[in-house]
């Protein structure tokens, strides 16, 4: 059976026996493959499978809070479900996963820089698992993007940001695709008392994006939806990434989302942690 | 006989108009190509299709100051911060074009929006027809057209070695005065259209209001601002006071948009639109049903922008299909 066809049949039957309510997957739309959301057996039927199917889903469990539901998810979206379960946002045996083995996914006619060098092509925990993990050969990441920012002096780092966080107009979608920014409202959409004017303002943009970035440290999984909805194109995983490896070279290769026993260093305190 | 204009007359022209008006042309911003203040006629991009952003920023900036106001022991002094030099657009899209007619409509009508005013008359918009549609575009479907002149002071239409010049407007025509202008026989080629979509009718969007369509719709939309903020015709702004210290106060507005969950929150709490599904509908109502029942058009002039950009791939076109047909 193809993969498409797997997913369908696993969908379709969800839905009939009552399972759940809804199955979160991948639809065509009219540009591009788009989220599609199937509540009755005949609306699974637009549901597709491909290395266009980018988007991390996961976002939306949080619209579907306390109700049964069913998601396509990929390795790297599973480690998002995993973040959001830790921090008591979604309850295990509400979501059932329909795991994908990943071939790695394509952005603008190329291969994901991100899933060149992903190691993970099953998902750590599922419901179903769907798919044949691929046999490619995967070349570590090297974190070069990270380490050419590293390289840079201060100033010079100073000026790399700004530059970037100048073409931001402040519309949100980065924060509103990840599933991670679930805050009811945003510290810098609060309006009383307000901390982070309106101003569609350099320091208002760096202080968003960099707070934001603070904000998902050890909880970012680098599905870089964040930059791939960015419509003035800012290097935003570039940042996640930096912290991303921060936080594993202080906390022992901590990944956010890749175990689910583990609980997140940045939310967990012992007593004989070394506060230095 | 049409008036024409070579490509190297262009830059001279441009070049020349820099020395008098803020010349805001389509430029490279790193990957993205935008609407922005040129110093030189080498900065304009020719093959941009469409740019990332609209030119509204220039009419409704981002971020404006309205009032700036200064304390001091003699008391308050306000002051209104006004347009420095006078601006030229040039490369515009007729759709963007048409997008300022669009505003007006509503910036304009009493009580008038000074500020936008201001912006408006002091600017001269400098066209360049669409060859063919980009992916995304309707612009035939709003009223506009490829290459409508109406909405614009002067048209350029590209040729094989320059452009045919078409001065629509008299201020067209004396920023034209120092550009050296020669004349050809044969028209320009004629743009490609992009195919008109049916519209609904006025009782087939009432009809429809309550329907769990709007619900369904927004399962998937992130309600994020990109659709508002790469619009030419949303014109949505909040104001706030900024009081950069005890003495120095601004008074500033900035873009806003119809889909944040805190746009119509009111005091005391309220929200009557307080899910996506409100929100989402309400953008579409308002741009495609309530502006045109005050001000006889739409407030969406088919630029594709929103359809191309949503990263929910939420398309204007689809809906508007999907509302009139079934």
């Amino acid at each position: 059976m193809e993969v498409i066809d797997e997913i369908k049949a696993k969908a379709r039957a969800l839905l009939e026996n009552g399972q759940v309510e809804c199955v979160i997957g991948y639809g065509l739309g009219s540009l591009k493959v788009r989220p599609a959301f199937a509540y009755t057996p005949a609306e699974v039927e637009r549901f597709v499978w491909n290395s266009n199917c980018n988007q991390n889903l996961v976002n939306y469990l949080n619209d579907k809070k306390d109700r049964k539901v069913a998601i396509v998810a990929k390795p790297c979206d599973v480690r998002a479900i995993n973040v959001l379960i830790h921090e008591s946002q979604v309850k295990r045996e509400n979501v059932y996963i329909i795991g994908m083995a990943c071939p790695g996914m394509e952005w603008q006619g190329q291969p994901e820089a991100r899933c060149r060098h992903c190691d993970q092509r099953v998902p750590v925990m599922y419901d179903v698992l769907i798919g044949q993990a691929p046999n490619v050969s995967v070349t570590p990441d090297d974190y070069a993007d990270v380490a050419a920012l590293e390289a840079m002096s201060s100033e010079e780092r100073l000026a790399f940001w700004a530059r970037e966080f100048d073409r931001c107009i402040r519309c949100y979608a980065c924060r509103q695709a990840c599933f991670g920014c679930y805050c009811f409202e945003c510290v810098a959409e609060q309006l009383d008392p307000q901390w982070v004017g309106i101003a569609i303002d350099l320091p208002e943009k760096q202080l968003f994006h960099i707070m934001r970035a603070y904000h998902l440290a050890g909880r970012c999984v680098g599905c870089q939806e964040c930059e791939r909805v960015c419509p003035m194109g800012l290097p935003l995983s570039l940042l996640n990434r930096k912290i991303a490896k921060e936080v594993a070279e202080l906390f022992g290769g901590y990944r956010a989302g890749a175990d689910a026993a583990v609980a997140p260093p940045l939310a967990t305190f012992r007593k004989e942690d070394d506060l230095e | 006989m049409i008036q024409t204009i070579s490509r190297a007359s262009l830059t001279l022209w441009l070049d020349a108009l820099t020395r008098d008006y803020t010349v805001i042309a389509p430029r490279r911003v790193e990957n993205l190509v935008l609407y922005k203040p040129i110093s030189s006629a080498e900065e304009v991009v020719y093959d941009f299709g469409r740019t990332g952003l609209s030119a509204k920023e220039h009419f409704l900036p981002m971020m404006q100051s309205i009032v700036n106001i200064h304390k001091d022991q003699n008391g308050l002094i306000l002051e209104v911060p006004r347009l420095g030099r006078s601006q030229v657009i040039f490369g515009l899209r007729p759709c963007d074009a048409r997008a300022l007619r669009v505003l007006d409509a509503v910036m304009l009508s009493e009580p008038a929006d000074a500020y936008y005013g201001e912006r408006r008359k002091n600017t001269v918009t400098v066209g360049i027809a669409c060859k063919e549609p980009q992916e995304g575009c309707f612009c035939t479907s709003m009223g506009g057209a490829p290459d409508d002149e109406k909405d614009l002071d002067i048209l350029l239409v590209e040729m094989n070695d320059g452009y045919a010049v078409k001065a629509v407007t008299d201020g067209g025509r004396a920023l034209l005065a120092g550009a050296s202008l020669s004349e050809a026989d044969a028209p320009p080629p004629v743009s490609k259209a992009p195919e008109a979509l049916q519209l609904p009718t006025l009782e087939t969007w009432q009809g429809r209001f309550n329907e769990a369509y709007w619900a369904r719709l927004s399962d998937r939309c992130l309600g994020c601002r990109l659709c508002a903020y790469v619009c030419p015709t949303c014109y949505c702004f909040d104001v706030r006071d900024y009081a950069e210290n005890s003495s120095e106060i601004k008074r500033l507005r900035c873009w806003d948009s119809c889909q944040a969950s805190g746009c119509y929150r009111l005091a005391g709490g309220h929200n009557p639109r307080p899910t996506k599904r409100e929100r989402l509908r309400q953008r579409f109502y308002h741009k495609l049903v309530y502006y045109g029942q005050r001000f006889q058009v739409d407030l969406c002039v088919g630029c594709g922008r929103c359809v191309v950009q949503c990263p929910a791939n939420i398309d204007i076109r689809e809906i508007i299909a999907d509302v009139a047909g079934q």
